[in-house]
């Protein structure tokens, strides 16, 4: 009796140090960057360019920003439908095909390829082949395979997560599939889906291997221009640190990006709650 | 419409469920199936409105017939599954408004009136016994209701798709007695417009709803009949048995 009570609480130690180190890991690193990156963070930082020479030693990473933000939503406008287009035939039409087990195992192993692959990849579709050239195109296209898998994985959660009785008892008073996908199961999903679209638009925006072969530029306007390189804040940093232009500098762009993927991992993660809520 | 079962077998995966079951479910009438649990009659049910066949491995020989038209001649199961409703064992709301639930399957058959809809719905509430609790809720979320309401508000949706035939599967077997009271008064009236097949564990239930009894035992037919003949003559020894709760 003593000895089962003695290693409940060995495990619950274990699991609360367990939790504990992750805090603690998590805590140094915003502490770190805070304290390193926090001097350089002003409005200044965030909405003015890089100047200088080398560029970047000040100024700061407006220009950054806006590639990121382009860049991601490029990735999720051209991944996101496909995706969940995939996910919805995984779950509710496919069921029992084959066709259903080889898309799984495609988007398995779409998962497991490194993202400088994909970023090659890009580069010969989208940059020599479509003839994009090294531009904001080609890198939010590569970016947007990359996140492919991501977001049917995700997607297929939300729905499997739906109750299945509302399957049963939708299509047991005759209707279609689709009626019932469109009034039922897809509202019902939506947070679920939403809050995964979120995730990949954070790792979409966290990504370097992918756009520094399709996309990135040591300097560029922030046109908007699509068939034009831009700058974004991985790379950006990246150069800063490796090319020792300005620790702090660097140091600053990395809390900002850090804040953002915050940003989008809280609200998804507040989506997912939402759900959890609701019916 | 009169319902009948000819030599009907169905499993899933292989291992056989329903064994050669031959049945009649008599027309405008309350049809019971009692048996011990797991002898096959939610298999039974759901074959009769083709759900089973979502299910995995789901394979059958045989035949059912709804009058005179083959349950399984139709491709498309939809058509036969309006015409043949199904009320499962937990009450299931959808997460939609109360109305909403009553006009599900309404609105897709392609019913676009107002005015047409809401009397639609009113009607299948009335008829299901609910409208007086909810008349004044029609939109709160259908999860707002209690157990018993929801499968009260299951039943108005069944009957909101038209259906020629009712199939309810223990219907009251999470419900309190005074719901169970309701819903067993609702399929009393009821019955006399549309067939009824009713299944229950309760036999206290079936002799208080039944026109007719059928016992099921391990996927086949043991023995079926009126009520009365069921409960007070059987002619099977494990009838007896099982109806005098020896089973
Ligand atoms: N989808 C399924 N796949 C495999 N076996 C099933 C499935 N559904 C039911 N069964 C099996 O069929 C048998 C009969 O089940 P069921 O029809 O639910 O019985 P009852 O409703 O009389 O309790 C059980 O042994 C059950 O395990
Ligand atoms: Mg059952």
């Amino acid at each position: 009796m003593n000895w089962r009570h003695g290693q409940d609480r060995l495990w619950l130690a274990a699991f609360w140090g367990a939790g504990l180190l992750i805090l603690l890991i998590l805590g140094s690193i915003l502490s770190c960057l805070l304290i390193k990156g926090g001097p350089a963070l002003s409005l200044d930082f965030l909405t003015t360019g890089p100047k200088g020479t080398p560029l970047g030693i000040s100024g700061g990473i407006l220009p950054c920003l806006k590639g990121t933000i382009s860049l991601m939503a490029i990735a999720l406008t051209a991944a996101a439908f496909p995706g969940i287009v995939t996910a919805v035939y995984l779950v509710e039409f496919g069921e029992h095909s084959r066709l259903k087990n080889i898309i799984n195992l495609t988007v398995q192993c779409m998962a497991g390829i490194p993202s400088i692959v994909t970023g090659l990849f890009g580069y010969a579709l989208f940059v020599v082949y479509s003839g994009f050239g090294i531009s904001l195109l080609a890198g939010g296209l590569s970016l947007g395979i990359m996140v492919f898998p991501v977001i049917v994985v995700t997607a297929r959660d939300a729905l499997l997560g739906v109750n299945p009785l509302y399957r049963l008892t939708g299509l047991s008073l005759g209707v279609s599939r689709r009626y019932l996908l469109v009034r039922v199961i897809l509202p019902q999903a939506l947070p679920g889906i939403l809050s995964g679209l979120l995730l990949a638009a954070g790792y979409a925006a966290g990504a370097t291997a992918p756009i520094m072969v399709t996309a990135a530029a040591i300097s560029a306007g922030s046109s908007g221009n699509l068939f034009t390189p831009v700058m974004a804040l991985p790379y950006h940093l990246y150069i800063l640190f490796s090319q020792h232009i300005s620790l702090e500098n660097a140091y600053g762009t990395a809390l900002v990006l850090v804040l953002l993927l915050l940003l989008l991992n809280t609200t998804a993660l507040w989506l997912r709650r939402i759900k959890e809520k609701g019916a | 419409m009169a319902l009948y079962v000819k030599n009907f077998s169905a499993g899933f995966a292989g291992h056989q469920i329903l064994k050669t079951v031959t049945l009649r479910f008599k027309k405008n009438q309350i049809n019971v199936i009692v048996g011990p649990s797991g002898c096959g009659k939610t298999t039974l049910l759901k074959s009769i409105n083709r759900t089973a066949e979502m299910e995995k491995g789901f394979s059958f020989s045989g035949e059912i017939r709804l009058g005179k038209e083959n349950v399984y001649a139709n491709q498309d199961p939809s058509v036969i599954r309006r015409k043949i409703g199904l009320v499962f064992q937990t009450p299931v709301a959808l997460p939609l408004s109360i109305k909403e639930n009553v006009l599900f399957g309404p609105r897709y058959f392609g019913c676009r009136d107002k005015p047409k809809l809401a009397t639609v719905a009113e009607h299948c509430l009335q008829r299901a016994g609910l409208w007086a609790e909810v008349k004044d809720k029609l939109d709160l979320p259908a999860r707002t209701l209690s157990g018993g309401q929801k499968q009260r508000l299951a039943i108005a949706r069944a009957l909101a798709a038209e259906p020629e035939v009712l199939l309810l599967d223990e219907p009251c077997s999470s419900l309190d007695p005074a719901s169970t009271k309701l819903i067993e008064a609702l399929l009393l009236d009821l019955a006399g417009q549309l067939t009824i097949v009713l299944v229950t564990h309760n036999l206290f239930q079936a002799n208080r709803v039944a026109h007719e009894v059928i016992f099921l035992m391990d996927g086949q037919v043991i023995e079926s009949g009126s009520r009365d003949q069921m409960f007070s003559h059987p002619e099977q020894a494990e009838t007896k048995a099982f109806f005098s709760g020896l089973l």
